[in-house]
């Protein structure tokens, strides 16, 4: 075999192996056994499993939910399945300072476990962002409106359940 | 064409850097949600982009040079391998500052960092590769080889955050972001494209350089074409 | 990666105190990324430089 031959060879089957473990990891649903985070509804149904591992729960802050203790260092909100009232939700207690964008209705992941009185205890508490991008509105600040709306719900403390 | 590669571009490319830095900076308007901290988007974007433009452009040269041999297409591979990893570590780099004040963290093993992760993990391995080896054919055939296979986590980190949940949101178009944000990303997209390919070609040229020092003998490579190996091969290269 | 922190340090302080204890933004983290930018491409180009061909292209050794 020359060696012009066996390179050809040889990138014949690189490219079988690579296209492969390219096809493999696209439709291979490898993403159902490593999922990144639980939805709600997903945690509670799992019963069991969910207990005492360290796990990531991913959702939405439900509106009314988001409520600090006195001293600000605990603070408990309801993660759901969506921004309806009638999602299904986890109380979550997370002693993590909140990034900036923290507020009602915006996607959010914990980090922590979940335990049997129904209480997932955080202590690493991320902020999703979605891919849009805007400039404030006439007149107004940056984050300006979402600091007023996020003083309101300090001060609503109404747990959802 | 090589005065233009050489001499005129680095200067656009120069110029805009500068001119995207003060949209980006001064004159595009904060982020509703995020605040200033948006304007690490103009940065990181196209570093990652560049990035990925780079190690696709790693992959085509593996492939080439192995259906067909040729120094020239290993010297690309090597330029392009190191000026990908280069973008790829800005970008990773920068994700990670961005993530702070916006997910809260600055990392976290969600599909999207970790497979920028393992990309920046295997071209590290590409390179480490391509110095130890020191027989130039056995080197540019095995790196080839290597070059392929980690080029499957390529499209995989584009994919991530569309196949996965992730912490990443999706990629942005016009359409989600407001134009008086998508020019200074468009300027800065073509600074650093423009950036990247005269690292490129510098990068090829001191590759091509190498090999020609270490093909002393023009029969070192059996199944090249004789025109292009060897120093006067490399002249055509500049032309 | 200390002076990382430090900017940080600077941005939480610089920014407006929001009373519920969040993590601040600011032009600290902006700077930070713009500066590693532009260092590690002027850092590249100076390597470039340095690892530059240092025989004449088309002449034969």
């Amino acid at each position: 075999m020359t060696p012009a031959l066996r390179n050809r060879l040889v990138a014949v089957v690189a490219l079988l192996v690579a296209g492969s473990g390219l096809a493999f990891v696209a439709f291979g649903n490898i993403g159902d056994n490593l999922v990144y985070y639980w939805s709600p509804s997903e945690l509670l149904s799992n019963g069991e499993k969910a207990y005492s591992a360290t796990i990531r729960l991913g959702g939405v802050v439900q509106p009314g939910s988001i409520q600090w203790n006195a001293q600000h260092t605990t603070l408990e909100f309801r993660v759901a399945d969506g921004p309806k009232p009638e999602a299904q939700s986890v109380l979550v207690r997370s002693t993590e300072t909140p990034p900036q964008m923290f507020r009602e209705k915006i996607g959010v992941v914990v980090e922590g476990t979940y335990d049997r009185s129904g209480v997932f205890s955080s202590n690493r508490l991320m902020v999703n962002h979605s891919n849009e991008y805007r400039p404030p509105k006439e007149g107004e600040a940056p984050r300006q409106w979402q600091e007023t709306l996020s003083e309101n719900t300090t001060a609503a403390a109404t747990g959802a359940k | 064409m090589g005065k233009l590669l050489h001499r005129v571009l680095p200067g656009v490319a120069v110029v805009l850097l500068v001119a995207g830095a003060y949209l980006g900076l001064f004159w595009a308007p904060p982020d509703r949600e995020m605040g200033d901290v948006q304007r690490i988007m103009y940065v990181h974007v196209p570093a990652v982009w560049m990035a990925l433009l780079a190690l696709t452009l790693n992959f085509c040269c593996s492939v080439t040079y192995l259906f067909k041999p040729s120094w020239k297409t290993d010297a690309m591979a090597e330029a392009s391998a190191e000026v990908g990893l280069l973008f790829g570590t800005v970008g990773v780099l920068l994700g990670s500052i961005w993530g702070r004040p916006t997910w809260g963290v600055y990392w976290t093993w969600d599909p999207r960092i970790t497979t920028a992760a393992i990309m920046l993990v295997a071209y590290v391995g590409y390179l480490a590769l391509r110095r130890f080896v020191e027989d130039p054919e056995k080197r540019a055939v095995w790196s080839a080889v290597v070059g392929i296979i980690a080029a499957v986590d390529v499209p995989i980190v584009w994919f991530s955050v569309r196949w996965w949940r992730s912490l990443h949101q999706v990629q942005s178009s016009p359409k989600t972001v407001d134009p008086l944000m998508v020019l200074p990303l468009r300027v800065s997209a073509f600074a650093f494209l423009a950036l990247m390919i005269v690292f490129l070609a510098r990068r090829y040229l001191i590759a091509l350089a190498e090999r020609n020092a270490e093909v002393a003998l023009p029969e070192a490579l059996p199944s090249d074409d004789p025109a292009t190996r060897g120093g006067s091969g490399a002249s055509k290269v500049v032309a | 990666m200390t002076s990382l922190s430090t900017l940080l340090v600077l941005a939480q302080a610089a920014a407006n105190p929001v009373g519920t204890g969040r993590i601040q933004g600011g032009w600290g983290y902006v700077w930070a990324s713009y500066g590693i930018t532009w260092a590690a491409l002027a850092l590249y180009a100076l390597s470039l430089w340095m690892r530059r061909p240092r025989t004449p292209f088309g002449s034969k050794e």
